[in-house]
């Protein structure tokens, strides 16, 4: 009798031992589970799949063949957005950590956020009226003389999507640059200050290579928004050729050609995928060198 | 680039409404070790960083040699300084870290490595040019930043605490290091530190300061003797502070000692100050004794080398030699003996040397 009770109590099976666990991850497991992975396996597989339920690669090549050019105009038009908003973002982000003007620097950290608050809808529409033909830009530039009326044209084409894109995005990967340039150890810039470095050059050399993780993180959920907006090259584009997402949008509303416009969804995840494949490996390089 | 003096005149920086630094005026002797010593908050590293240019004074000058360098942003100044946190830049390596600077100044890339090896032998690293910073100890960091501030051989060498987030054994190791190194390379150099002990073993000379003013400037063994008032007596290790009586070989209104000079004693010794007591207060501390002794409604603290009863009553006896007189203003007074107590003051030739 007093054996059995003080006996141990049996090992649960494994699976018993995992059960609470598994309870616990269920339902964030669950969400992302339904409402991201089937979606977006669902929306892959669609892109293969022909009338009769079989095998095919036509939709792909109707896409590559339709849509090509607009795959390419789109490749092109986010890495000149990504290089502004680099450019921009690391300019705004510099001299908000390494500005000597107190009061310039306040007036810029309070300026700078104001796009973030503002749908790209919105974003669209004031990009429309300000660089279109006859709109505020050139109007502005045409009352100062800076430009005769006769040159005036409209920059609704790659040149306003990409502005627009960087308007829309500088503030955000502004944001996160600033943020991670001012936890970085001052005196590693004062040193190299001391040691003979202007302001350009520590930003360049000092500070950036401190952060460019960050950056890269920024310009990489840049690069996502930018593939997945709509209204922006609805609204600024007219004509042909155009970003992914005005075609695929078209092809649906239009055709109601669903797996086409999965082939070119498909482009999309692809040239995502290789954004983010290449900031996992640079992760995980950083990783293995704060290891050693 | 030479070895060069430095000058300040009248400086005072005020941050946010506050006197940071106060009126300063201190000249630096070329190829002197000079250490400025203070409690935390006292503007020592305020004005260190004055000298670099990361602090704007609101008056005054600041000269190296000849030239006026207060206007000068600080990458113009030419003064090179090594910081408290080392500040290596964590990107690059070793060698990486010390031919920035003279990469900065255009020297070409075989020059720049031979200077980075040349200062890697100097500093006992030799070999360690490939390595990543964050790969290095505390000590090795340290005499890294040493080394690219010593690469581009600067005029002034500024060290802002750089021994203070290191352990005690690798600490005292780098004082002598550091040391020689500045001897061997006669290169004038501040350094900023709180520790007294440090600034006394490695200074040519100190400057004392508090709450944005410069106390005393002093030779180490001055300033360890001759402390300028009761505060910085108090700040340089004066633990026994009691008021003077007639019988007292120092006249003055407070008189100051340090427990180490204070024996017990079977009797009252002459020409010495004597005070007779209870002991409180009797605490091993490594080689001897801390005591505690009441005399009157004063506190003494004295060493013995043997354990003592507490309660016993004893005789404490400070020679004269190692007493400072203090006036009713807190001012060290100029060394004066009385032979025989009772007698008045009477002022006597000043000896420094003992």
């Amino acid at each position: 009798m007093t054996l059995s009770r003080t006996a141990a109590p049996k090992a649960p099976g494994p699976f018993r031992a995992l059960l609470p666990g598994l309870m616990l991850v269920a339902p964030a497991l669950l969400a992302i589970g339904f409402l991201y992975v089937l979606p977006l396996v669902r929306s892959v597989v669609f892109a293969f799949v022909d009338a009769e339920g079989g095998f095919t690669t036509a939709h792909l090549r109707v896409a590559a063949e339709l849509y090509g050019r607009d795959v390419l105009f789109t490749i092109f038009v986010a890495l000149s957005s990504l290089a502004l908003i680099a450019v921009l973002s690391i300019a705004i982000a510099g001299y908000l950590t390494l500005g000597a003007t107190p009061w310039a620097v306040a007036a810029l950290r309070w300026l700078y956020r104001w796009p973030l608050f503002i749908p790209f809808i919105v974003a669209g529409q004031t990009a429309r009226s300000f660089l279109a033909r006859n709109g505020l830009f050139n109007s502005l530039l045409i009352d100062s003389g800076l430009m005769d009326p006769a040159m005036a044209q409209s920059l609704l084409d790659w040149r306003g999507l990409v502005l627009t894109f960087a308007w829309k995005q500088v503030p955000f990967v502004t944001l996160l640059l600033a943020g991670a340039m001012a936890s970085v150890d001052r005196s590693t810039i004062e040193a190299a200050r001391n040691m003979g470095a202007g302001r350009l050059r520590c930003l360049i050399q000092i500070l950036l290579p401190q952060v460019r993780g960050t950056l890269l993180v920024g310009l990489i959920l840049s690069l996502v928004t930018i593939m997945s907006v709509l209204s922006v090259p609805m609204m600024l584009i007219a004509g042909n050729p155009t970003m992914m997402t005005a075609m695929m949008a078209h092809r649906v509303t239009y055709y109601g050609d669903y797996p086409v416009a999965n082939a070119l969804g498909l482009f999309s995840y692809i040239l995502t995928a290789l954004a983010a494949f290449a900031y996992l490996r640079m992760t995980m390089a950083q990783r293995r060198e704060s290891e050693r | 680039m030479g070895v060069e003096a430095l000058a300040l005149q009248g400086l005072s920086i005020r941050l946010g409404g506050a006197n940071i630094l106060e009126d300063l005026s201190l000249d630096v002797q070329a190829g002197s070790f000079t250490c400025l010593l203070g409690p935390s908050g006292c503007g020592k590293t305020t004005l260190l960083r004055a000298i670099a240019g990361f602090a704007p004074p609101s008056s005054g000058d600041i000269r190296i040699g000849a030239r006026s360098i207060a206007a000068l942003p600080p990458e113009k100044r030419e003064t090179a300084m090594v910081f408290q946190s080392y500040a290596l830049w964590p990107h690059m390596t070793v060698a990486g870290n010390l031919t920035y600077p003279l990469k900065l100044r255009g020297i070409a890339r075989a020059e720049r490595e031979a200077r980075a090896e040349r200062i890697l032998e100097l500093l006992d690293l030799p070999g360690f040019g490939p390595r990543r910073v964050t790969s290095l100890s505390g000590g090795q960091r340290q005499r890294v930043a040493l080394g690219r501030a010593l690469i581009v051989d600067p005029p002034i060498l500024l060290l802002d605490e750089p021994l203070s987030n290191l352990d005690a054994a690798i600490r005292r190791n780098l004082r002598g290091e550091l040391r020689r190194l500045q001897q061997k390379l006669g290169i004038t150099t501040i350094m900023v530190t709180h520790d007294q002990e440090e600034a006394l073993s490695m200074a040519d000379t100190i400057v004392l300061m508090r709450a944005g003013r410069i106390v005393q400037v002093a030779p180490p063994e001055e300033l360890y003797s001759r402390p300028a008032d009761l505060e910085a007596g108090r700040f340089l290790g004066v633990d026994n502070l009691l008021a003077g009586r007639p019988e007292d070989p120092v006249a003055a209104a407070t008189i100051g000692f340090r427990s180490g000079d204070a024996r017990l004693a079977g009797a009252p010794g002459t020409g010495a100050l004597n005070r007779r007591g209870r002991v409180l207060d009797c605490a091993y501390a490594g080689g001897g004794y801390h005591l505690q002794i009441a005399a009157g409604d004063e506190v003494i603290a004295a060493v013995s080398g043997l354990p003592v009863a507490l309660q016993t009553e004893v005789c404490v006896t400070v020679p004269a030699a190692a007493l400072m007189g203090f006036g009713t203003d807190h001012r060290l007074l100029p060394r004066e003996t009385r032979p025989d107590s009772g007698a008045t003051a009477r002022p006597s030739p000043e000896l420094l040397s003992h």
